[in-house]
């Protein structure tokens, strides 16, 4: 997903965060053509930069009170899925991880 | 004291620092099929290694007894550690059994709560520590976690993480320091409990047994220090972890699932379900594990204020019991049964606690 054209492919991410010791579930899906230019290219590049070319599941075993953590990055028909939590989290994805935490909010699980 | 070997020394919440963790598993596949050989080495000796860390994490959950660290004299060993806002763990020791109290509150709290667990289990149920045989009971304070531009914040959580105890100091917006509510640290210490018990698989219904016990034993602990008889005690978990707010009153009611928070800004209301008939059946927080134990944690609080008196006296030893007898992989209808059960012993119990236990579990749909 890296590479000077994919940053112009339509992009939408959905991420869902749930659990910790609060068991509080937050999300937020965003369209990167309906942010405002900062955002949508940052949103590129942080999902260019991620490493997420593939769909993987990956959950701390033998943790508890961890928080878990649900991304769906679609693009240009491409559709990739990471489950993971906060002590699995690929070490490329932990900035995408940030920024879309940082706009999640409330939900209804 | 030396510090002691965590697994082969200091982890990281997240792996940081080699291959297997910085290049995840399938890129690693396709590096290892590359045509230059010194990447395909290299992406191949990552795979085995990765391989090896995975091994690791399955054994913690398999067998919970390899990850404990036993303590000098087999009795209460507590070692306290500070991440100095960052995630490698543990992190410095700056605080170690019969050590004098430090500046910082954090670490006094940790340590302090930590023995108010220690000692509830001795003295109730004759338990040396979490795995029955001394297990040193670790926590590390002040642990960060990395935002979008790396920069460390205030965790804003509290977890267990198979060997020890971790706790941040929250956002300060809304929530605190994770170590101030005692509930929250014997929480963390009985998942540890748990471990070397039913180790109830963290997932869907047996996960929310997993998350019931933690909550059941952190408040017992509370109320057990408070002195608080049933009907008369908190049944809030959590309430000084959150920075107050006339939204919110704690992270759980055990008593009142779905209403320790309302309309919040930040948190939302309260999810969890008081009754089998909402419960949750979505793949949100490991099938619900902190969202469904509000079924049987309102069940608890049914049979401890029915029985009357102090909770951690009978309802407390009806639960502890179960938590033996139950599996990795049982669910609401196999704890519904086996605590049904236990009560029925009348000279342990009275004559009234099977039919009390019951009808706890019919009020809540089970």
């Amino acid at each position: 997903m890296a590479g000077e054209e994919s940053t112009r492919a339509p992009l939408k991410v959905a991420f869902e965060q749930s659990g910790g010791f609060a068991g509080l579930v937050k999300g937020c899906v965003l369209d990167a053509d309906e942010l405002p230019a900062d955002e949508s290219a940052e949103l590129h590049r942080l999902v260019a930069s991620s490493g997420l070319d593939v769909s993987t599941e990956d959950l701390s075993r033998g943790a508890r009170d961890r928080r878990q953590i649900a991304i769906t990055i679609e693009r240009g028909g491409e559709r990739v899925e990471l489950v993971c939590d906060d002590g699995s989290t690929p070490e490329g994805a932990r900035p995408l991880v940030a920024f879309l935490a940082a706009r999640a909010r409330p939900q209804r699980p | 004291m030396p510090q002691p070997a965590l697994g082969g020394g200091p982890r990281s919440v997240p792996c940081r620092s080699s291959i297997q963790c910085i290049v995840p598993p399938y890129m690693l596949d396709r590096l290892a099929r590359s045509a230059d050989a010194k990447v395909r080495d290299r992406a191949i000796a990552g795979l085995t290694r990765a391989a090896a860390v995975r091994a690791v994490r399955a054994f913690a959950q398999e067998i919970p007894g390899m990850m404990a660290v036993p303590s000098p004299a087999a009795s209460k060993n507590r070692l306290v550690y500070d991440a100095k806002g960052k995630d490698s763990l543990p992190g410095k020791l700056v605080r170690s059994e019969g050590q004098k109290k430090s500046a910082d509150v954090a670490v006094n709290e940790a340590y302090d709560h930590c023995g108010d667990t220690y000692d509830f289990y001795r003295e109730l149920f004759d338990r040396n520590s979490l795995d029955g045989s001394g297990m040193t009971l670790i926590s590390t304070v002040h642990v960060g976690e990395p935002d979008q531009v790396g920069k460390f914040q205030p965790m804003d959580n509290a977890f267990w993480d198979g060997a020890q105890m971790a706790y941040g100091d929250g956002d300060g917006v809304v929530f605190q320091r994770f170590t101030r509510s005692l509930d929250v640290v014997a929480h963390e210490l009985t998942h540890g409990v748990q471990s070397f018990t039913s180790n109830l698989v963290y997932r869907g219904e047996s996960g929310a047994l997993n998350e019931h016990f933690s909550d059941v034993f952190g408040i017992l602990v509370r109320q057990w220090k408070l002195g608080e008889q049933a009907d008369k005690a908190s049944w809030l978990i959590g309430a000084e972890v959150l920075v107050p707010a006339k939204t919110r009153r704690a992270i759980r009611d055990m008593e009142n699932p779905g209403t320790a928070y309302v309309d919040d800004p930040d948190l939302g209301t309260d999810p969890q379900p008081a009754h089998m008939k909402d419960f949750y059946s979505g793949s949100a927080d490991n099938g619900g594990v902190h969202l469904n134990s509000g079924i049987p944690n309102r069940a608890f609080a049914l049979v401890a204020k029915e029985l009357g008196g102090f909770a951690w006296e009978t309802a407390g030893r009806i639960w502890y019991d179960a938590m033996f007898q139950l599996s990795s992989r049982s669910k609401f209808a196999d704890i519904q049964a086996i605590t049904t059960q236990i009560a029925a012993d009348d000279k342990r119990f009275g004559k009234d606690a099977k039919k009390i236990v019951a009808a706890a579990w019919k009020k809540v749909g089970l």
